[in-house]
């Protein structure tokens, strides 16, 4: 490893969770996976974490999970995006633009 | 599942409602295993792959305790909406269900409304004498002081006269004592008389009590006697029109018992206008001098017991009394318990009808639930097979019961309300015993409207959910689940149902019994004592106290002028017929001490029978309408240098001279020296019904004269109207006397029977209320048993029962259950009515001929009951059944 992924901002996980179930129904791995993946390994996500994040928006209501059989045929809890999970995701995305604007705003002056 | 409608998914949902640790655990195994394999892939070893993945994942320890918490409290959250849901779905289903049936949801809400605004007043009476405190700063350790010998009867009660009661004050932090007096108020527009009492300082002390304008006595002022007063809300609004100036300036004031005293006295103080006492006379109030008195109140030091207090006091009250009875010591009484002591009887047997009424509007409810059994089987069996649980549907009509006798409840706590605020003054009169604390205490606060009120609501809720167990019973067992669905033959009838439905026919007609033969046995009463002679006649006479102040009465000569003149000033106010004087007054409320009377054949015995003395003028037994039996009534010629004379009514007469003629024979009142002839004998005068009877004697008021008189006059119209016609003959008479107290007798003579009267009439709207819904309780029943059975009967008609037969089927079921009602009702009524015994007067509470009537009377009405349902068991088509089916 080149350098030191960068530390999960408090609440970013949450948002990268909700963004992540967008797209379908996955279990905690797969959601660990994806995010790796796409992040290039950018962001690590220790995982004990990320299950915490999961049970917790779980009883929040944002997020539903169930289980369900995977493509191999293992048992594993999938978790699925609820309404309420829905419009809290697009809430939480533009006050983290807002965020990330003003951020860059101070590290970049015009 | 997606396809079945959201609001019915709920019934296929499987039991997820704990939260389960090993699913966390299977959750991060898998996560495990699969970076594990991952990990692998890129070339590390099993061992090293399993390692790398556990070190990634972090603190698994935590992780897994946190999301046992969340997943925890989400199932919480689950549980809790899910229920919120269930209740709200069943109530909407109540109020559908009772919508669709408003003849069945309008009785029943009735019925129990009723009966617990019934049992909420009754609670609210008995909560103001027995259960609130009395008004004064802890009234549990006041208490009161009472001479008790533990046997009956106990000849040798010891005077306690003698006793140096100062003593008592070293037991008590507290003594209260007080000198009840009569005073007139003169001055003003009339003279006025009023009781008032000589108070000790413990009677503001231990009682709490306070001026609301002026001061309280100073303790030198309770030394030296001073001439101050403080008075009453009542006077100072009726005769000084609340005027604040009236504080320190001097009355016109006569006290009774302390004639020698000035009649100035400077007002001090008047007391608030709720003050609440004990005792009735709370108009004046003066300082009570040091001394040796009885205490009749007094307050416990902190800390110590009533057994303890009441050691002491024996310890050292008995040794003064000299030898006396091992059987005789002084106990100490809570003063509530002794102040409601004879009311406590009324207000059990008042409660106790209540609730018994309440468990009969009960028993109604449960079985109008019951006989729609029938009709809610088929939708109960549907739910059921679509998946809700026995529970489920439990709670569901539990949920209807609570609904109904909720809106019962909230009824019933309306009415009670509204039965306390107006009707409730009322009840200080009806018990001949003001309520502790005034009329205002009978409001029951929200707190405790609200437990009464739940209390009442869960009874009725309790017997809608008892029918609602048996309906579920008997339908979720699975082999009735197809009968339902096929015709309605009944076959699913459960045997627990009519084992209810009887059970509750039993318990109505059982308890209906009990209140009938209260009612009964109360009302047995009441025509006793209107149909007792009360051996005068009280109406058309006015009754008024006068006192003659012995400033200018000062001695007999003086007030047998005074009271000559008295008498003939009264006689000449146009509507009197006649008039005299009589101490004490016809009713003895104002009770004299018992007397002994020596004569004839016990003249030799230490004491003679016990009688009460009255003395009177020549015209009383004119007034009272009093037969004379033998000799004469007095004369003017009974003067007081003439010989003594004394009149006996026949019981003395017969007592003291059996046999013989009284007139002529000798008298002797015990204490007295004077023997006297007894020149005539006079019917019985019937005393109050709770007093003990005693025969009277008769002592001429010139030859005893008083300074307290009761005026009685017989008029000739309303006596109602003759107080101001009265009141203006004794001021021209004399204008420093007032007529106090001025009432119709016929007033008086109610009033030592309001009590009875009062019950009477509170049992026997209960009976008929209770007789009412055991009625229709039985009718619904039997009804019940008609419809139910109407196939058999048509089978039985087409193959050729006489109706006769039919009948008797129906009926069988109905002498059943009322037999066994009857029977259970009268060992209750037996056991309930020895209650009601202290109130009974000329009746047991076993009379046989009440509980026959009582019998006789539930039997009848059991039978008009049954009369409907017969009819329509005969009228029964066969043809039409079979067809039908």
């Amino acid at each position: 490893m080149a350098r030191q992924p960068l530390d999960l901002l408090y609440g970013s996980l949450d948002l990268l969770i909700l963004r992540t179930l967008a797209w379908e129904p996955m279990h905690g791995y797969g959601i660990s996976s994806f995010i790796r993946q796409r992040t290039a390994g950018v962001l690590e996500i220790v995982d004990a974490a990320l299950y915490k994040s999961l049970h917790r928006l779980e009883r929040q209501g944002f997020i539903a999970g169930e289980w369900g059989a995977t493509d191999e045929n293992r048992r594993a809890k999938f978790y699925t995006l609820t309404a309420g999970g829905r419009a809290a995701l697009r809430a939480e995305t533009s006050a983290w633009k807002q965020y990330v604007d003003a951020v860059h705003k101070v590290l970049e002056p015009a | 599942m997606t396809g079945v409608p959201k609001r019915y998914r709920r019934l296929f949902r499987l039991r997820f409602t704990r939260a389960d640790a090993a699913d966390i655990d299977e959750e991060f195994q898998f996560h495990l295993t699969m970076r594990a394999r991952e990990l692998q892939v890129q070339g590390h070893s099993p061992q090293r792959a399993r390692e790398m993945a556990l070190a990634q994942f972090g603190d698994l320890e935590d992780a897994r305790r946190f999301c046992h918490a969340e997943d925890d409290e989400r199932m919480r959250d689950y549980r809790r909406t899910l229920w919120l849901d269930n209740a709200r779905q069943d109530v909407l289903l109540a109020v559908r269900t009772l919508r669709r049936q408003p003849a069945f949801a309008f009785s029943t809400v009735v019925t129990l409304g009723v009966a617990i605004a019934l049992a909420t007043s009754a609670y609210g009476i008995v909560n103001a004498y027995l259960v609130r405190p009395l008004p004064y700063p802890d009234p549990d350790r006041l208490v009161q002081v009472r001479p008790t010998p533990t046997r009956e009867p106990f000849p040798n009660m010891p005077s306690l006269e003698k006793v140096d009661w100062r003593v008592a004050e070293r037991v008590f932090r507290d003594v209260v004592t007080w000198d009840l007096d009569a005073f007139t108020i003169a001055g003003g527009d009339r003279a006025e008389s009023v009781h008032g009492a000589w108070v000790n300082p413990g009677y503001f002390s231990a009682l709490g009590m306070r001026p609301a304008v002026g001061r309280a006595f100073e303790p030198s002022e309770f030394t030296s006697g001073a001439p101050v007063v403080i008075l009453s809300d009542a006077v100072w609004s009726r005769r000084y029109n609340r005027d604040p100036s009236l504080i320190g300036r001097s009355i016109r004031l006569q006290s009774l018992d302390n004639p020698n005293l000035a009649e100035v006295a400077t007002v001090i103080g008047v007391m608030p206008p709720d003050t609440w006492h004990v005792n009735r006379f709370t108009d004046v109030l003066r300082p009570l001098r040091p001394g040796s008195r009885y205490p009749p109140i007094a307050r416990l030091k902190p800390g110590m017991s009533i057994p303890d207090a009441e050691r002491r006091l024996n310890a050292v009250v008995l040794p003064q009394l000299g030898k006396i009875d091992p059987a005789y010591h002084l106990s100490l009484v809570g003063v509530q318990q002794e102040y409601t002591y004879r009311l406590r009887p009324t207000l059990i047997a008042l409660m106790g009808g209540a609730l018994f009424l309440l468990l009969i509007a009960g028993a109604s409810v449960a079985g109008a639930q019951a006989a729609r059994a029938a009709a809610r089987r088929a939708e109960v069996q549907v739910r059921t097979a679509l998946g809700a649980s026995r529970a489920r549907i439990t709670m569901q009509l539990l949920t209807e019961s609570l609904f109904i006798a909720g809106v019962a409840g909230i009824i019933g706590a309306t009415i009670a309300t509204a039965v306390l605020a107006t009707f409730g003054r009322t009840v200080g009169a009806q018990l001949g015993a003001s309520i502790p604390g005034g009329a205002d205490s009978l409001a029951l606060g929200p707190g405790l409207l609200a437990v009464v009120v739940a209390i009442g609501t869960l009874i009725g809720a309790a017997f809608g959910l008892l029918a609602a167990l048996v309906l579920t019973r008997a339908v979720t067992r699975p082999e009735s689940l197809g009968a339902s669905f096929g015709s309605q033959k009944g076959t699913a009838r459960s045997a627990a149902t009519p084992v209810l439905r009887r059970g509750l026919i039993v318990a109505q007609v059982a308890f209906t019994m009990m209140l009938l033969v209260g009612a009964g046995l109360m009302a047995r009463t009441i025509v006793t004592i209107a149909t007792t002679s009360l051996g005068f006649d009280d109406g058309h006479v006015v009754k008024g106290d006068v006192f003659l102040p012995p400033v200018r009465y000062k001695d007999a000569a003086a007030q047998r002028a005074g009271a000559e003149r008295l008498l003939a000033g009264i006689a000449q106010t146009p509507g009197v017929r006649s008039v005299a004087t009589s101490f004490p007054d016809p009713l003895r409320i104002f009770t004299g001490p018992n007397i002994d009377v020596q004569g004839g054949a016990v003249a030799r015995a230490d004491s003679g029978p016990p009688a009460a003395e009255y003395i009177v003028t020549p015209g009383y037994f004119d007034v009272l309408r009093i037969p004379l039996r033998a000799g004469r009534a007095f004369g003017s010629h009974d003067a007081a240098a003439a010989p003594p004379v004394a009149i006996v009514s026949e019981l003395l007469a017969r007592q003291l001279w059996p046999g013989e003629n009284a007139v002529g024979r000798r008298v002797r009142i015990a204490r007295d020296s004077v023997w006297r002839t007894v020149v005539g004998v006079v019917g019985e005068m019937q005393q109050p019904v709770e007093a003990t009877p005693l025969p009277e004697l008769y002592v001429p008021f010139a030859q005893e004269p008083l300074p307290l008189m009761f005026i009685i006059a017989r008029v000739a119209g309303d006596p109602r109207e003759m107080e101001t016609a009265l009141q203006r003959s004794v001021g021209r008479v004399d204008d420093g006397l007032g007529l106090a107290n001025v009432r119709p007798l016929t007033e008086l003579t109610e009033a030592t029977t309001s009590r009875h009267r009062a019950l009477a009439t509170v049992l026997s709207v209960f009976a008929v209320l209770a007789l009412g819904l055991a009625v229709l309780g039985l009718y619904a029943a039997l009804a019940y048993v008609v419809a139910q059975r109407r196939r058999e009967f048509a089978i039985r008609i087409a193959v050729g029962a006489p109706l006769w037969a039919i009948r008797s089927l129906v009926m069988r079921e109905g002498v059943a259950v009322v037999a066994v009602g009857l029977i259970l009702g009268l060992v209750l009524s037996l056991a309930l009515t020895q209650l009601l015994a202290t109130q009974l007067y000329g009746v047991t509470p076993t009379d046989p001929g009440t509980f026959a009537g009582i019998a006789a009377l539930l039997s009848v009405s059991a039978l008009g009951a049954a009369l409907a349902p017969l009819r329509q068991a005969a009228r029964v088509d066969p043809a039409e059944i079979m067809r039908s089916e």
